[in-house]
């Protein structure tokens, strides 16, 4: 490379600091529009169940870093270094919906595709091809911005939480645990605590469904909504 | 800008072919890289061939001394500058 020649790191910072102003506006505007579309299902939740919302700006080194990882051989062509631009990604701007039980993951899903029609759904499948996808996630433009995707996604909140400690360890590893979570042993066992986590919302929807004063409680409060 | 869209399949028993065969995956480059035979594979690669096709690959002379990348689109000079400068 010659002196003075910038890197495509040099190129996709820039990019980054001069798309940051709009992501963040991109950010404010979707979980607004998340969290206003969600009311109606948070105010008729239960004591033991739970619907969060976060949002996030991804991080310069995480874009950075994710365009990286597409290219084949994760390296960058420093010769075609005006040819990336990190408004490929989709998931510049995040939300995030979190729900337990199941059964409010799937309705809060319904809710945000009927306010996001034109969102491109790309769900997290599951290993299992018969089972439901492990995470709902959209992506689209949004007001703010029509220069990049954003994205939200609905998941639940136990694999959210078991996620929470996975994904740092697979998309940034210290260099001693580099290869491990990709190794067939490690995916094995990843798909094991995701079924496990499946089973245990399964379970826990059927003791629901069964307890007969949960569904004392769940008359009255229809008969409360419509009175 | 150039994204690579990944249809195969990265099975386990192709995994295991390239470990038995001395082949360590490198998780920020995605690619298998075995340093006795100087040979890089891609994910890419490895899940748009076939297990017999990879086998054939892993038992090619290699010609001279360097790096042989098995890489969907033959990795560009500067690329395989910068990989070469990575695995040392």
């Amino acid at each position: 490379m010659a002196r003075g020649e910038r890197t495509v790191k040099d190129l996709l910072r820039e990019e980054y600091f001069a798309l940051l102003p709009d992501i963040r506006r991109v950010v404010g505007e979707l979980e607004a529009e998340v969290k206003h579309c969600l009311l109606p299902i948070s105010r008729q939740l239960d004591k033991y169940e739970q619907l969060v919302v976060t949002a996030r700006v991804k991080d310069c080194e995480s874009a950075f870093d994710k365009l990286r990882r597409r290219q084949e051989g994760a390296t960058f062509d420093p010769e075609h270094a005006e040819e990336y631009t990190l408004t490929s990604l989709d998931d510049l701007a995040g939300v995030r919906v979190l729900a337990f039980p199941r059964k409010r993951v799937l309705e809060a899903d319904r809710a945000l595709r009927r306010q996001f029609l034109s969102w491109m759904p790309d769900p997290v499948l599951s290993s299992d091809d018969n089972d439901e996808p492990l995470a709902f996630k959209y992506h689209g433009y949004c007001k703010a911005s029509d220069e990049f995707h954003a994205e939200f996604q609905i998941v639940s909140m136990l694999t959210a939480g078991f996620w929470e400690v996975e994904h740092p360890v697979i998309y940034k590893p210290s260099p001693s645990l580099k290869g491990v979570a990709e190794t067939p042993g490690m995916k094995q066992r990843t798909r094991d605590v995701l079924k496990a986590l499946k089973a245990f919302e399964d379970e826990f929807a059927n003791l629901i469904q069964r307890d007969p004063l949960a569904k004392k409680k769940r008359k009255k409060k229809k008969r409360k909504k419509k009175g | 800008m150039r994204v690579r869209i990944q249809t195969g399949r990265f099975t386990e028993s192709k995994a295991r072919l390239l470990e038995n065969a001395g082949y360590a995956y490198s998780f920020d480059r995605q690619m298998y890289v075995n340093r006795k035979a100087k040979k890089v594979f891609s994910i890419n690669f490895i899940q748009d061939r076939s297990e017999d096709e990879i086998q054939d690959c892993m038992k090619e002379r290699a010609n001279g001394t360097g790096w042989h990348f098995y890489f969907i689109d033959g990795p560009s000079k500067a690329v395989v500058r910068e990989l070469e400068s990575v695995l040392g």
